[in-house]
């Protein structure tokens, strides 16, 4: 038999087999932080990997694209419970006579398979924005305004119309638990630019997390380094980032002086185990955090025009104009992936419309429109949006017909959904492929969340089809073994 | 373009396959079965031994491998049977002459206190307390360290270390991920098995066979079904888009942890694919996958319902052991014979005085009733009278004439027919009444909670309010008052359409309500002392909110306002004939002697006990009757069925069909079984190096194959074939005693040998390929919680139970969909249990675990990784958790030693179980001073923060 199972040239790394070279280079992965943070002496004979041959580098630390990048960080605005794609920017003129009425249409959602349904005719009306001409609903007025820097995809897909697995879908990849989320893949491609921030973080909505909480950020089968770290937008914005009782009030200084000089006899005793030099570096690295997270996160040092951009100043869009605002400083500081959720909890408190739309996507809608412009606004004006990719959307959309005898709700609809994409490299002003009028489901060019996941690490620079973990004998891939094509459309 | 490769891989198999480079070289030029090895190579893979006689067995042999042309042409080294070689060598002399071969010198051993640690954290995962050190630094004797191995192999803190091993290879997980993470019941329950398991040194061949067949063997006892639980570990979609394919994905589950955990294959990738080249084909896997197809499917159609009862069922405690079938036969004997004298008696005068001469007494009991339903009238909406319920009205609705328990009309409900009646009764009670039906009541026995079920008589009132009531949940009569929360029940089987009485008190002073089900107090507990003014009116055969009927007959359904005697309650189970009232007949008519003879009678009835069990929730594996066919999935799509096949095993290890018996009690098909014997059989080439492997990863930090779940082509070869296969032949030949394995590697040299760095022999070896270092590691993340709660003292040994819920913070609480339902709550005792016994929420991990690489709840984990990230740093410096263990660890300083500096010393010893130098202790005292100066704290805040220092010293984390 032959390890080498590889025949394909671009299996051969280093002159030794792919395999080989994977089981070698995760050397790096106790030894984060060397590199940068302590040069010191005192490393200065150790600084060779256990292999004695490679030098350290962290799992973080940045490594450089496997292609060429357009988009540094990615924002994604995770729309939870499924956002109406009619009723938003899926403009459906011919739905809207057709309110009340029963049809012929093949459905499938919470309520199972159906064949027909009573039409729920779109709740607010349609006018084109910017040189486009792109029609937006009511709804989001303000995102309108943006509508030239923005990539509407209008025809997705996804596996399952049902929110635990569509949830895991459109974060991981996968219907399954287990799988490292988008986030993951993106730090683990690429690493962090700022080792003294995480480079995935999760900010998540005050009525609570989305349904399966964690399993939507978590690394998966990959190492905890790589899940995403739940930020607050307010009071201490990371777990334990802050002293206790104990180590308060300049304390925690002089324990972290006298531990590292205890840690630094035991490692001195200990010559030729590296591991242990990482761990005295990465108490200061935490120092660090706790003084940068706090800063990354403090709005207050923004002027009352931007937080008025943002929407800070109005009592409706100010926790997710808060949110909006903390992504772009974090961007600034190079953390790679930050994913903001509108809607946490179950029922009403989330996109997920099945009683009354208009209640449902008013209050939504209007928590968010304001923030997502002056979001891309700011960044605009900043000269961030080229390299920073930010993206719109739910687990699913919603379906044209209404889900019970009496009420205006949609049922879940993966069959056809609009999802965005702007900045980082997107072509703005743009709408790929088509919904049928109804918006039932995708007809023009049928797009699936793996071409989208493929999409957002092409924009970062990495090929979708050969960034891979290698776990449990299988090269894994975010899109899964049989790959797919990024929406070569979206792409500037 | 740059071609990019991601470096990955977990971070323990760092070291060794470093060590690998040459041997990939080799492996990729050469055959590894029959390759070029020469035989002065110590390294080399075992040459393919002499011929041997001919065997029948199923596995690749040396007589069969050339039959097997197709399958000896993938065959790797861990699929070659186990050979005794001519020379059989201990651990130490492997390891010498390994040594000596490279010219390595032999490590010095450690310092006493380094190897106690060292064995204490390996054997039992918790650090040896200064007791333990002193009485073994006192001891002069050689053998101290062998019988410090024993006393630590005999504790019970063994199997918890070690099962946890075991857990992580299972994804042991207490809840379903996906939407609802919905509560695994009674998943504890494994996890405990699996403990004692290791704690009894169960037979590892027979640990197998109960996890994946303990339910298909002869002999029945709870343990085995409870070991099944194995096979419902896994994440199960409640809500899939397509119910087909999850089922499918729980039995890939099933299929792929077996395969991973106990052969060292992974079978994923030929579920869809079948690759030239791949030693797995798709065949091999759903000939695989029909092993388990024969289980009931964890969920039927769509919508988001789990069917627990298709792995989930009530076993009693004593399953396979038939004294309590004797006891209770011998009960019945007993009781029937009383009760035939008392009735003889009784019948006597009877036939000597006429019946009407026992009428008078048989009602006594009735005499002071409330109401007393007889149903012998006729169905009426308007209000009634009858001879017993005299100026009583009912209302009845669709019912219908039976025929009662004597002969007499009874009411005969059909679903949706029911009686009310103003309620008769509110503060001291009884109620009486009969039964019988042949249909489930409504819910399941999974969920006893009365309100759930069918109503017999009802008193409930939505909302948590002091209410009553009394229904048939599935086959079992449940009730309870007040709280939903506190119900009791009866014996499943009550749906076996015979007459049952059943009889409910309750006492308002005590709160004390009781069921009595024929004539025996089966439960009993404590609700609500309120007077039950509500509601107005009570349901008969039905609940009221919900409207559940019972589908049966109901006879003789009367109220009492007082608690009946157990003498009254079981006179009313038999149909009269033990009340006073009776004996003083038998004593008139048939004299004083007689009427003796019948009151010692009673006395010896109400004496009489009847045996009773304790019935358990167990996940368990069930069966369906009838099998499907099982087919080839193309492409992995369930609704994709290609070419039949039949249970068989894998080409790679012979391909053989495999033989199955159906087991005597018809429960199951015998596939499981065949599996699980063909797995755990000492020719099956696999089983024994895969978890020889184990038990040294987990004693000496590395594996000998670097990748425990992936031997053979995709994974990487041993780094010594050699010793794995000497280890794995003695650790067959022990009668696959995992204790046994530990025994011979904890009390070698090697294991004893020092971790210092040796400057020629870096250079000769620098990546410690033969050992000449002893390999130090972090500590998991159980075993840093556990020490740290160790140090205070605080830590709870108890063993076994549901899950324990510590205190989790508020943010973390906030990343569940329902923050305020998401956790439970536990005693600060039960918090303070080790690790292992905390609840396991897919969705929900408790965050220091997760901070230092806990195993991932979803996917086989056969390595824990090795991170290190500031979440460690900023969890151990400023978590609650710390800041509480700190503070704890402070008191009992305080409380053992009286001046400060015996107390920066005993902390320094505590966490690193070694008596540090006078001049270390004057350093850390100074250290402590100047935090009392520079911050002005007094002498307790300092020592508060010096104990949360010492936890956070990388000595504390870390065994040499």
């Amino acid at each position: 038999m032959s390890l080498d199972n590889s025949k394909d040239p671009a299996g051969q790394f280093c002159g030794r087999t792919r395999r080989e070279f994977l089981w070698e280079a995760g050397a790096g992965f106790t030894s984060l932080a060397l590199g940068g943070l302590l040069g010191q002496n005192f490393f200065a004979g150790q600084s060779l990997a256990a292999d004695g041959l490679h030098s350290y580098a962290s799992p973080l630390a940045p490594n450089p694209a496997m292609i060429a990048a357009k988009a540094k960080s990615v924002i994604f605005l995770f729309m939870y419970g499924g956002p109406s794609h009619v009723d938003t920017f899926d403009y459906k003129p011919k739905l809207y006579p057709l309110d009340g009425q029963n049809i012929e249409v093949k459905t499938f959602g919470r309520g199972g398979h159906r064949k027909t349904g009573r039409v729920v005719g779109p709740k607010w009306n349609f006018k084109p924005y910017g040189e486009c001409g792109k029609y937006v609903s009511d709804l989001f007025p303000n995102v309108g305004s943006m509508v030239d820097d923005i990539s509407f995809i209008h025809s997705m897909t996804a596996d399952s119309p049902l929110h635990g697995s569509a949830m895991l879908m459109m974060n991981s990849g996968k219907v399954f638990s287990g799988a490292p989320c988008l986030g993951s893949w993106a730090n683990y491609g690429l690493g962090s630019l700022n080792e003294n921030l995480p480079g995935f973080v999760v900010m998540l909505d005050k009525t609570g997390g989305p349904i399966s909480g964690a399993k939507n950020w978590s690394s998966g089968y990959m190492p905890a380094q790589y899940q995403g770290t739940v930020l607050r937008s307010e009071g201490v914005p990371i777990l334990d980032l802050e002293p206790g009782q104990l180590l308060g009030g300049g304390v925690q200084r002089s324990v972290l002086d006298h531990l590292r000089a205890e840690n630094e006899i035991h490692a001195a005793a200990r010559v030729g185990n590296p591991d242990l030099a990482a761990r005295i570096a990465n108490y200061e690295l935490a120092y660090q955090m706790q003084s940068s997270a706090p800063e990354a996160v403090d709005i207050d040092a923004e002027d009352e025009e931007t937080k008025s951009l943002y929407g800070i100043d109005r009592g409706k869009t100010a926790d997710f104009g808060r949110k909006c605002l903390m992504a772009r400083r974090l961007v600034e500081r190079g953390v790679r992936f930050i994913q903001i959720y509108s809607g946490g909890n179950h029922d009403d408190n989330n996109w997920d419309a099945h009683g009354d739309l208009k209640f449902n996507h008013d209050k939504h809608a209007g928590a968010t429109d304001l923030p997502i412009a002056g979001l891309l606004k700011d960044l605009k004006r900043r000269g961030l949006l080229d390299e920073t990719l930010v993206i719109w959307g739910g687990e699913f959309g919603r379906q044209p017909t209404a889900e019970y005898a009496h009420l205006t709700g949609r049922d879940h609809n993966s069959y056809g959904f609009t999802m965005w994409m702007a900045g980082g490299g997107v072509k703005g002003g743009t709408s790929i492929g088509s919904t049928d009028e109804l918006g039932a489901e995708a007809v023009d060019k049928p797009l699936h969340v793996k071409n989208l996941h493929a999409t957002v690490l092409q924009l970062m620079g990495l090929d979708p089809n050969r960034l891979s973990f290698f776990h449990a004998g299988l090269e894994e891939k975010l899109v899964g073994v049989e790959g797919a094509q990024p929406i070569w459309d979206a792409i500037a | 373009m740059v071609n990019r490769v991601k470096r990955i891989t977990q971070p323990a198999f760092i070291l060794p396959a470093l060590l690998l480079v040459g041997l990939l070289i080799i492996s990729s030029t050469s055959d590894f079965i029959f390759g070029n090895t020469s035989n002065e190579d110590p390294m080399a893979l075992p040459k393919t031994a002499p011929p041997q006689p001919p065997t029948t067995s199923s596995f690749v042999t040396e007589s069969n491998l050339d039959d097997a042309e197709e399958s000896s042409r993938n065959l790797t080294w861990c699929d070659v049977p186990l050979q005794n070689p001519k020379l059989r060598q201990t651990l130490d002399q492997f390891w010498f002459s390994r040594l000596e071969e490279k010219g390595l010198t032999s490590p010095e051993e450690a310092s006493p206190e380094q190897l106690l640690r060292r064995l204490h954290y390996v054997v039992t995962g918790l650090p040896p307390t200064p007791e333990d050190l002193d009485s073994f630094l006192k001891d002069p004797h050689e053998t101290r360290w062998n019988l410090r191995i024993e006393k630590l192999l005999a504790s019970e803190q063994y199997g918890v270390h070690w099962g946890r091993h075991w857990l992580d290879l299972v994804r042991w997980a207490e809840t379903d991920s996906y939407e609802r993470d919905r509560l695994k019941p009674s998943a504890w329950r494994y996890r405990d098995w699996v403990v004692d398991a290791f704690n009894s040194d169960l037979p590892y061949d027979q640990f197998l066979i109960l996890q994946l067949a303990g339910d298909e063997l002869e002999i029945e006892s709870l343990d085995h079904h409870v070991a099944t639980g194995f096979l419902h570990l896994g994440i199960r979609n409640d809500e899939p888009a397509d119910p087909k394919q999850a089922i499918f994905d729980d039995l890939d589950g099933m299929l792929d942890t077996t395969c991973r955990s106990m052969l060292g294959i992974s079978m994923g990738c030929a579920r869809c694919h079948d690759h030239k080249g791949d030693p797995i084909p798709t065949r091999d896997y759903y000939r695989m996958l029909s092993f388990f197809e024969g289980l009931k499917p964890y969920k039927i159609g769509g919508g988001n319902g789990i069917r627990t009862t298709n792995f989930v069922r009530d076993l009693p405690l004593d399953l396979g052991d038939n004294k309590f079938e004797e006891s209770l036969e011998s009960w019945k004997r007993e009781y029937s014979e009383r009760l035939s004298e008392i009735s003889n008696l009784l019948d006597e005068v009877s036939v000597r005085w006429g019946k009407e001469t026992l009428i008078a007494a048989n009602n006594a009991t009735f005499k002071d009733s409330k109401v007393h339903l007889d149903f012998n009238q006729p169905p009426s909406k308007s209000a009634t009278e009858s001879e017993t319920t005299p100026n009583f009205e009912h209302e009845e609705f669709d019912t219908q004439r039976g025929t009662g328990k004597n002969g007499s009309p009874s009411l005969s409900l059909t679903g949706n027919a029911y009686v009310t009646i103003p309620r008769p009764v509110q503060d001291d009670f009884t109620i009486s009444f009969w039964f019988k039906t042949n249909r489930l009541g409504r819910g399941n026995s999974n969920d006893l909670r009365w309100i759930l079920g069918s109503g017999l008589v009802d008193g409930e009132i939505p909302g948590i309010v002091p209410d009553f009531g009394i229904s048939l949940v599935a086959d079992h009569v449940c009730a309870g008052v007040g709280d939903p929360e506190v119900f009791i029940h009866g014996p499943g089987q009550m749906n076996d359409n015979q007459w049952h009485h059943v009889c409910f008190t309750r006492s308002i002073e005590t709160g004390r309500f009781a069921l009595w089900i024929d004539g025996v107090e089966r439960s009993s507990a404590t609700g609500s002392k309120k007077s039950l003014t509500q509601p107005e009116k009570l349901s008969i055969g039905r609940m009221l909110p919900g409207a559940a009927s019972l589908n049966g007959e109901m006879d003789e359904v009367v109220f009492w306002d007082r608690v009946l005697s157990s003498r009254e309650i079981i006179d009313l189970s038999i149909g009269g004939g033990t009340l006073p009232q009776h004996v003083q007949l038998v004593s008139e008519r048939l004299g004083s002697a007689e009427g003796q003879r019948m009151e010692e009678a009673i006395q010896r009835l109400y004496e009489l006990k009847r045996p009773t069990r304790d019935f358990v929730q167990v996940l368990s594996a069930q069966e369906q009757q009838n099998i499907p066919q099982s087919y080839i999935r193309i492409r992995g799509t369930a609704s994709a069925p290609g070419d039949e096949v039949t249970p068989g095993f894998p080409q790679i290890l012979g391909g053989a069909d495999a033989s199955i018996e159906k087991p005597s009690d018809g429960e199951s098909s015998g596939r499981r079984l065949a599996l699980a014997r063909w797995i755990a059989n000492k020719e099956n080439p696999r089983t024994a190096r895969v978890m020889t492997n184990r038990v040294w990863q987990h004693v000496f930090g590395e594996p000998i194959v670097p990748t425990p779940n992936d031997f053979g082509t995709f994974g990487l070869p041993p780094t010594d074939a050699q010793l794995l296969d000497n280890l794995a032949l003695d650790f067959v030949e022990s009668g696959w005693s995992i204790k046994s394995l530990l025994r011979s590697l904890l009390s070698s040299s090697m294991f004893r040998s020092s971790g210092r760095f040796h400057q020629g022999n870096d250079r000769t070896d620098p990546r410690n390929r033969y050992n000449w270092k002893f390999r130090g590691r972090r500590l998991s993340a159980e075993e840093i919680r556990d020490s740290i709660l160790s140090f205070s003292g605080d830590l709870n040994l108890k063993l076994g139970g549901p899950g324990v819920y510590p205190l989790l913070p508020d943010e973390v609480l906030a990343t569940a969909s329902r923050p305020d339902s998401a956790w439970g709550r536990s005693s600060k005792e039960d918090s303070s249990r080790r690790s292992i016994f905390i609840h396991v929420k897919r969705s929900l991990l408790h965050p220091m675990l997760q901070a230092f690489d806990m195993a991932d709840t979803d996917n086989p984990c056969p390595v824990r990784f090795n991170t290190i990230q500031p979440t460690q740093a900023l969890t151990l410096l400023n978590s609650d958790f710390s800041e509480r263990q700190a503070k704890s660890f402070a008191d009992r300083l305080e409380n053992e030693h009286s001046n400060t500096r015996d107390r920066i010393r005993a902390c320094m010893l505590i966490v690193s179980q070694k008596a540090p130098a006078p001049q270390r202790v004057d350093e850390n005292l100074s250290f402590f001073e100047n935090l009392k100066s520079e911050h002005d704290l007094n002498d307790r805040q300092a020592l508060e923060i010096f104990c949360l220092m010492a936890l956070n010293l990388t000595e504390t984390i870390h065994i040499d």
